[in-house]
């Protein structure tokens, strides 16, 4: 094999032959003309040599100014940091600025002729190789650090130093630790061995970690990381998940102190790898049960949906999609795609997650309303509980009159004494006077009484368990009528009606139109087959029962009215339901014992509950409010408090009955237990209802331990609902 | 190559972690195995679908349990019951409040290493739910009263001629501490203390305190040795039985103070201490029933 430089003299010597030859003009044509054609080729060099000389030369050029902006930006993300860190920084002079430009110039040049070898011999590797020290450059010049996210999201990080089987290595045994959670509960089939914790805790956890150091690109720097980590694994094994508070301070105190240390001396730069360290820790929390027991020992109400995906969620598949590298392989394009997919059906899968819960009736059991129910209850309670004054008027007023001293106090009263003026002058229609004699004045004092009666003060709460409540609704299809309306029409509205217990309901539809400002009123009436008497009646028990109605007035209409469609429902029925413990006698320790350890989590709600319905009875039993335990002791009466609550915005016309299930308990007052009550249309929210002492029962006197009961108060009632729409007509001699 | 070695060193570990403890042990090793030591409790489990996860309303369906002693020592007494259940919601046969009376139970010992074990059962009948709710949570207690016996004995080096400098007998350790005995209630501390002289008193301190997850009634002091000899003890805070004492709900131990008068005076030697305690427990386990729609 000749070499290059061998061939090269030879055609050097047999040029210059032809040369001396031709000369001498002994030179045959043929001789001539490769001679000719040696020179031709020569010059064909010389041109190719010096474009790729002037090639070369723009490139360098290019690639120095690149480097040259990139060793700028490089020094301002430096000195952005020495501001932080206040390190003085040596700043270079400016023959050593020259001798690093003229390094950095040799360098390109050396990796040009080395792209330039590749480009003539086809070799990648040359170029993977100049492309290696590229960003080996890159990356001594840029800062080190690197934000979470934009590692998170692969760039600038190092791809290559990534193992590749990482990712997808926890991604396969997340997988199995889901299906064994799901076939076999996370034992090993057959065996009682909890592979899925073994799994989970000892080989997932510490690969995690080591794929979250390489992701982040902190191979050198990887213990911030992997501490926090391994404080939570020797708490929850060593440790024994202890939450003693004596214990939890101490731990946590030299965890602080371990973990401030490396953070003081990098000062504090080590800081934010250790709070990514809790990721993987949150994961395996997750992983571990943090949901089941927050659904089952904080009792979250979720339905059987939410917790089938809350439960299962394969939560180390989901890590590890978050670890894998955005280009997996640069040769194989299907497990790009792949990974890819995986990617985007995972982040479907949380967001499908997350977002179900909070969707009405769907996630949750009805304790969040939506925003249409959320604006009619604030409808209701502003009419329901009528017209105070501006609480900034009344505290106004209590400056002016000098009562600092209890300003809230007096604030209070003046919101209260203006609820009563309210009710006496708007709704019992008395006309405001001073005089001490006027059925005004009298009101005033009677609302007051009526105030100061503590068993008023029974409050209740709505049951969780009770997703549907009886309702009822009167609507219009629209709320108000123009003069281009034709009354001959009649106005339509409708009766809409949840009656999920399928209680037997009459309704009685009726209307009326309230003239505004000097315009009489006008009687209306409802027209249809079975209308009487300017009302119609309809009896129905159907879960969910609607029908429509048309008002007509009795009289031409001439101005503005307000159209009042009203429906009378008799006979609603709704049950409250409250819980006590009965322990008999006991010594206070052995009370406390049991209150604290037992009683507290088998009865959580210590006052009644009841559906949303319209109205409800509210009570409560025992020797003081809201106290769950009953004993047996002689100088503790046990009083039972009662009243019935309008919840619906309408008027409770009549307490048809009422009967509050003692249990044994013997009243001392038969009319506290039931009774019933007409024409309670006055009052505007709280009904009372007679108290009086029970005796203790007698099958709970000699007990050993405890013993729940459950306290039922049933109503039967009528009730009014009603809705408004603005009418404004001209008759048409007046238009 | 370092990142390899880490891996296999990882599974290792784990593997060595997760075998360690669960070994059942060969016929040598339970002939070896001392159980009164350490803490143990009795076993309660509710086995599975019974009751199951999910009731519906006018069903009936069975409660098993499955009580297992793991303390080093026969209970005697044994009543399990259950409260918490409201019958408005489900009923119970028998009465959950008298429950079953299991009577005795066999502890863990080298004719009977894994304990004595009986499954109870109750029947149980869903009633309705209230008006028309979706589910209704039920949350009662499994409670396990017993009454048992705690047997304590080490050796102690007793050295009333503390002026003696050379004694090549044993050394007196003025505080011992103990893991347990096998039970829930267990000796965790002694304290040794001698008043010297002619006729030496010894006093020993001992420490009792309730390690389970239970609740300890009242304690009684049966026997308390020195060697051949017996002790006068007395519980500290006591009534006027000081051989007995109640464990009240803060308290989760207690002293008990045993004196010996009188020793006479002689070389350093080594006695055994020996305690024989009986004491009533409760345990109570806390579980859930659901009934759906």
């Amino acid at each position: 094999m000749v070499s290059r430089e061998e061939k090269l003299r030879r055609r050097l010597l047999e040029k210059q032959e032809l040369e001396r030859r031709s000369e001498a003009g002994t030179a045959s044509n043929s001789e001539a003309e490769q001679l000719g054609k040696l020179e031709a080729k020569e010059e064909r060099k010389k041109v190719i040599v010096e474009e790729r000389d002037v090639r070369g030369k723009e490139e360098e050029r290019a690639f120095l100014k690149k480097l040259g902006e990139r060793a700028i930006s490089a020094l301002e993300k430096l000195d952005q940091k020495e501001s932080q860190v206040k390190v003085p920084v040596e700043i270079p002079s400016k023959e050593k600025e020259q001798e690093e430009e003229h390094e950095a110039g040799e360098e390109a040049e050396e990796r040009e002729r080395k792209k330039r070898r590749s480009e003539s011999d086809n070799d990648e590797d040359a170029e993977e190789e100049a492309d290696e020290e590229e960003r080996r450059e890159r990356r001594k010049k840029i800062s080190p650090e690197e934000d979470f996210f934009t590692a998170l999201l692969n760039k600038d990080s190092d791809k290559k130093s990534q193992p590749k089987w990482l990712a997808p290595l926890i991604i396969f045994l997340g997988g199995l630790i889901y299906w064994l959670r799901v076939s076999t509960g996370g034992e090993v089939p057959g065996t009682i061995v909890p592979a899925a914790f073994i799994l989970s805790h000892f080989i997932i956890f510490p690969l995690a970690g080591y794929a979250l150091v390489y992701k982040l690109g902190r191979t050198e720097s990887r213990y911030p990381i992997l501490l926090p980590m391994l404080f939570f694994i020797v708490w929850f094994h060593l440790f024994g998940r202890s939450t003693e508070l004596p214990f939890i301070v101490i731990y946590l105190s030299i965890c602080a102190l371990i973990l401030a240390f490396p953070a003081l001396v990098s000062k504090g730069q080590a800081l934010k790898p250790e709070l990514y360290g809790l990721l993987p820790t949150l994961f395996l929390f997750l992983d571990s049960g943090l949901l089941p027991y927050l659904t089952g020992n904080l009792h979250l109400p979720i339905t059987p949906l939410t917790q089938g995906l809350l439960l299962y969620m394969p939560w180390w598949v989901v890590y590890g999609v978050l670890m894998l590298p955005e280009q997996f392989s640069e040769k194989h394009e299907g497990l790009n795609f792949f990974f890819g997919l995986l990617k985007v059906l995972t982040v479907l899968y949380i967001i499908i997650t997350l977002v179900v819960p909070t969707l009405p009736n769907i996630g949750y059991e009805s304790i969040v309303p939506s925003a249409e129910e959320l604006e009619e209850a604030q409808a209701k309670v502003r009419e329901q509980y009528g017209k105070k004054e501006n609480p900034f008027i009344s505290t106004l007023r209590c400056i002016w009159n000098q009562e600092y001293g209890t300003l809230q106090a007096c604030v209070d009263k003046k919101q209260q004494q203006s609820e009563w003026k309210y009710v006496c002058e708007e709704i019992e229609k008395h006309k405001p006077s001073e005089d001490e004699d006027s059925p005004f004045q009298k009101c005033l004092q009677e609302q007051e009484k009526k105030a100061k009666n503590k068993v008023l003060q029974v409050g209740g709460t709505i049951d969780p368990t009770i997703r549907i409540p009886t309702t009822a609704k009167v609507l219009f299809e629209q709320r108000k009528f123009g003069e281009e309306y034709d009354p001959q029409f009649g106005y339509p509205f409708g009766l809409q009606v949840e009656n999920p217990r399928k209680l037997q309901i009459k309704a009685e539809a009726s209307c009326h139109f309230d003239g505004k400002r000097e315009t009489p009123d006008i009687a209306g009436e409802i027209k249809g087959q079975k209308a009487l008497e300017s009302v119609q009646i309809v009896d129905f028990s159907e879960e969910q029962f609607s029908t429509p109605f048309i008002c007509n007035p009795l009289e031409e209409l001439n101005g503005e009215y307000e159209l009042v469609a009203e429906v009378r429902l008799f006979n609603l029925k709704t049950i409250s339901r409250l819980q006590r413990a009965f322990i008999g006698v006991k010594p206070p320790e052995d009370k406390e014992r049991l209150r604290k350890e037992e009683i507290s989590k088998s009865l959580r709600t210590p006052e009644s509950l009841a559906p949303a319905d319209l109205s409800y009875i509210q009570f409560d039993i025992g020797h003081s409010p809201k106290e769950i335990i009953i004993e047996d002791k002689s100088n503790r009466n046990i009083l039972l408090k009662a009243n019935v609550h309008n919840a619906g915005g309408g008027k409770l016309l009549n307490i048809k009955s009422y009967f509050i299930d003692a249990q044994n308990m013997v009243p001392d007052n038969s009319n506290c237990l039931q009774g019933s009550l007409f024409n309670t249309e006055k009052y505007t929210t709280d009904i009372p209802l007679p108290p009086c002492v029970l005796e203790y029962p007698s099958d709970l006197q000699f007990i050993t331990d405890w013993v729940p009961r459950e306290f039922r108060a049933e109503l039967v009632y009528d009730y009014l609902i009603s809705q408004k729409a603005e009418i404004s007509h001209k008759t048409e001699a007046l238009k | 190559m370092r990142k390899l070695t880490f891996v296999a060193a990882l599974l290792v570990i784990s593997f060595l972690l997760t075998s360690c403890g669960s070994s059942s042990g060969s016929e040598g090793d339970i002939i070896q195995q001392n159980f009164k030591q350490g803490v143990q409790e009795v076993q309660i489990r509710l086995l599975e679908n019974a009751p199951p996860v999910k009731i519906y309303p006018g069903s009936n369906f069975k409660m098993v349990i499955d009580v297992d002693n793991q303390l080093a020592y026969d209970l005697q007494d044994v009543t399990l019951t259950l409260t918490g259940l409201n019958e408005r919601y489900v009923q119970i046969a028998p009465n959950p409040l008298e429950g079953h009376y299991l009577d005795q139970m066999l502890g863990r010992s080298l004719t009977n290493p894994s304990g004595e074990r009986k499954i109870v059962e109750f029947d149980g009948k869903a009633e309705s739910l209230f008006l028309n709710a979706e589910q209704h949570m039920e949350t009662f207690f499994i409670k396990l009263a017993y009454r048992s016996t705690l047997d304590f004995t080490d050796t102690v080096c007793l050295n009333t001629n503390v002026y003696s400098i050379y004694d090549a007998g044993c050394k007196v350790e003025p505080q011992k501490t103990y893991s347990g005995q096998g039970a829930p209630l267990a000796i965790t501390k002694i304290e040794e203390i001698i008043f010297p002289g002619s006729a030496a008193d010894i006093e020993f301190r001992i420490n009792l305190q309730n390690k389970g997850r239970g609740n300890v009634g009242e304690v009684q002091l049966l026997s308390a040795n020195l060697g051949n000899d017996p002790l006068q003890c007395d519980f500290r805070g006591s009534g006027l039985e000081t051989n007995k004492i109640k464990f009240v709900e803060n308290k989760k131990e207690h002293t008990l103070i045993c004196r010996k008068e009188r020793i006479t005076a002689g070389r350093s030697y080594k006695t055994p201490l020996s305690l024989r305690l009986v004491y009533d427990y409760k345990l109570a386990q806390q579980n859930k029933l659901t009934l759906v729609r």
